[in-house]
């Protein structure tokens, strides 16, 4: 059974880059992964996945959004 | 005496008269007059003791009445100073009460401010770090190029590998 995986970037990542990524995901899901790469120039950089109800960020976006918290809250 | 023209046995009879007259006289005037001077005299005695007794009475009336009085005042005088005590001691409440009321107040509005400083200045701090995530934003938006962005994606596709180990 396949599951499939989102990946949302700024610039498509590379077949090398996805195929990295893709057995990092199955390490992590322990499943095969069928990956799909979106772009979305807001995320300013870097990506997310989501994997079902799985999400990773590592976003440029949320990065500055966490300093940003990081900084109001202190 | 008969050469004064004075007859013995008249002159005796004449005393004998007088003699019987006064025996009389006595029995049957005097005496009640005598009774009646002596009850009139006990009546104006009495009407004197009841006269004198009566502005005894008086007296000691006016005496009460001026000791009522006397008392009466001494219990106003009493009353007034007692009374304008409370009102002293009411008036120290009160003001006590409104200086109190007015610390409180003061303390109030103090914390009011600071506590509307604070949250000025937090308002303010966020804005601020609102203007400067929005440019820094912005700037990242023009400044990085697509080779910066590959670099980027890189990284954090290494340090995703990494912590997927």
């Amino acid at each position: 059974m396949t599951t499939s995986a989102i990946i949302t970037s700024c610039t498509p990542l590379s077949s090398i880059q996805m195929e990295n990524l893709k057995k990092s995901l199955e390490k992590i899901h322990k499943t095969n992964l069928s990956l799909e790469n979106k772009i979305d120039k807001k995320l300013l950089g870097g990506f997310t996945v989501r994997v079902a109800d799985w999400f990773f960020d590592a976003s440029l976006l949320t990065q500055l959004a966490n300093l940003k918290q990081e900084i109001v809250s202190k | 005496m008969e050469k004064l023209g004075v007859q013995p046995i008249q002159l005796l009879a004449q005393i004998f008269n007088f003699l019987i007259l006064m025996v009389i006289l006595k029995k049957y005037l005097y005496k009640p007059i005598l009774k009646a001077l002596e009850d009139r005299k006990k009546k104006i005695e009495d009407g004197l003791r009841f006269s004198e007794k009566a502005k005894q009475e008086l007296e000691e009336a006016e005496k009460k009445k001026e000791e009522i009085v006397n008392h009466a005042k001494l219990e106003a005088a009493k009353i007034m100073a007692e009374a304008k005590k409370a009102g002293k001691k009411k008036e120290l409440e009160i003001v006590e009460a409104a200086e109190k009321q007015a610390a409180e107040v003061i303390k109030k509005g103090k914390k009011d401010l600071e506590e509307n400083k604070k949250q000025m200045e937090k308002q303010l701090e966020k804005e601020t770090v609102d203007i400067a995530t929005a440019l820094v934003e912005k700037l990242l938006r023009q400044a990085l190029s697509e080779a910066d962005q590959n670099k980027i994606l890189e990284k954090k596709l290494k340090d995703f590998a990494r912590i997927a180990k």
